[in-house]
């Protein structure tokens, strides 16, 4: 058995080897090259539609959160830590614009258990795709927010303008010293035919259709038997064929409202308005006593919005 | 042909794989630039798209849920909505459209032409946003689509409540 030896390589094998390692590191760089070009294509494609899509899209379902928050906050009476159990800190899906999740915090104490210390802190994040946004608002509770839209509540300046008879021949209304608070209250003498006494609103389009408002008042009367007293808001409207309608809203029903004699009684309800037409004209309180034979003193009318809780003021 | 005359220069399989390889990498390259050119073009429709997207949502969102004045169920009448300077509220952008989009006074803007614009307001339930319903319930979804000259559709969404804060100018001025 012969051993046979390898020849040494020659002077133009190792040339030819060198070469080729050179080709491999020219491709290898070449490729890593091409490798980044690639990815930063891939970036600046996907950053247009970040920037262009995705930021913005976030910014408003963080804004949609931050209306549903408020929207809850209504629903649920104002009540702070059980909007916050229910639906603080859930992620909901908004369907074509992402999604939002919203939390509130007292800025105080950061406990919403104990009532509202400082403001009511509303933060809602928004994601769209890859990018996310969020806007914190602060709010305080506006306890006058819906403000009482009679002029004249209870003739506190001993004037009975704009109350007045619907028609000025069933009766007269004038202020007295019986007053249920303050100095004075209203009145009414009635001729025993139609006891509506009405307050027109100086800026009717304060009403606002679907929405609900809430009326009291205090009624005395010197009857024997309970007298059942009704408030009605009387809307005149522009119709759907430009002719001028009328709609009568029972916020108050006097079955609902016996007053007995001799006693100051608070009277009142509330109703949802609405009426199918164009702008408001007009609208009215009208109280009325149910028996239009007796005469009765009011005093403290109050007409306003019913918010539903406080309401809020963003700071 | 003596072994040293063989080794000294390149075969033609090495040619012909060389060219094959140079081939691939050039139309790869090709489809790549070509690729890049689209998305750019796009890009830059889709900027602009959503740009003008953003704009009429901005506007819209200034406006209160309801209308203070003429309680018209949902649309403003419709004779009346010939340019946007009546509507006072979300509800009358519902079921409207540009083409080309315009100014709020009606004039045309010569920015956008041939693109197209148009606007849906939907009722939907609160506690299943995805559902449309008849009746108000306080959530509305305010839908903006516009269409390129190429006809692509880009939609920009969102959603406001009847409890928003009133006052819509101090809203945007916050937010």
């Amino acid at each position: 058995m012969t051993r046979r030896s390898i020849p040494p390589p020659s002077v133009t094998a190792r040339r030819r080897g060198a070469l080729y390692v050179m080709v491999l590191f020219a491709a290898l760089i070449t490729s890593t090259l091409g490798l980044a070009a690639v990815r930063v294509v891939g970036v600046e494609a996907a950053t247009p539609t970040m920037t262009a899509e995705e930021g913005p899209a976030a910014r408003l379902a963080a804004r949609a959160g931050l209306e549903i928050a408020q929207f809850r906050l209504k629903q649920g009476g104002y009540d702070y830590a059980a909007v916050a159990t229910a639906y603080g800190g859930v992620t909901t899906q908004l369907p074509g614009a992402g999604s939002y999740t919203f939390t509130l915090t007292d800025t105080d104490d950061d406990d919403l258990s104990d009532g509202l210390q400082g403001l009511l802190r509303v933060t809602s994040t928004g994601t769209s795709g890859r990018a996310s946004r969020t806007i914190t608002a602060e709010f305080t509770p506006d306890a006058g927010r819906w403000p009482n839209l009679l002029t004249n509540p209870g003739a506190e300046t001993a004037a009975v303008s704009p109350w007045a008879f619907t028609d000025p021949a069933n009766g007269t209304i004038a202020t007295t010293t019986d007053a249920y608070s303050g100095a004075y209250a209203f009145a009414v003498d009635t001729y025993g035919i139609d006891t509506e006494i009405a307050h027109p609103l100086a800026n009717a389009e304060e009403i606002i259709d679907g929405e609900r408002y809430v009326v009291t008042a205090r009624v005395k009367h010197a009857a024997a038997t309970p007298v059942g007293v009704r408030i009605r808001l009387v809307i005149q409207y522009t119709n759907l064929f430009f002719f001028t309608s009328t709609t009568t809203v029972d916020l108050a029903a006097s079955a609902d409202n016996p007053v007995p004699g001799g006693v100051w009684t608070e009277v009142g309800g509330s109703a949802e308005v609405s009426w199918v037409g164009y702008g408001i004209k007009d609208a009215s309180l009208e109280i009325e006593p149910e028996d239009d034979t007796v005469d009765i003193v009011f005093d403290d009318v109050d007409l306003r919005l019913d918010g539903d809780g406080p309401g809020l003021i963003l700071q | 042909m003596n072994r040293s005359c063989r080794r000294r220069g390149v075969t033609l399989i090495e040619v012909a794989a060389s060219t094959v390889l140079v081939g691939l990498l050039l139309t790869a390259s090709l489809k790549t630039t070509a690729a890049v050119t689209r998305w750019r073009a796009i890009g830059v429709e889709r900027a602009k798209a959503f740009a003008l997207a953003d704009e009429r949502l901005q506007e819209m969102l200034s406006h209160p849920y309801s209308d203070p004045e003429s309680p018209l169920g949902q649309y403003l009448w419709v004779p009346l909505r010939y340019n946007r300077l009546l509507f006072d509220d979300i509800d009358d952008y519902h079921d409207y459209s540009e083409s080309p989009p315009e100014e709020v006074n009606g004039v045309d803007r010569a920015d956008y032409a041939d693109w197209s614009i148009r606007h849906d307001v939907h009722r939907v339930d609160p506690d299943n946003l995805s559902s449309v319903i008849g009746s108000d319930q306080g959530v509305r979804r305010v839908r903006v689509t516009v269409t390129s000259p190429a006809g692509r559709d880009y939609v920009r969404t969102t959603y406001v409540t009847r409890d928003r804060i009133r006052s819509s100018a101090e809203y945007s001025q916050n937010l």
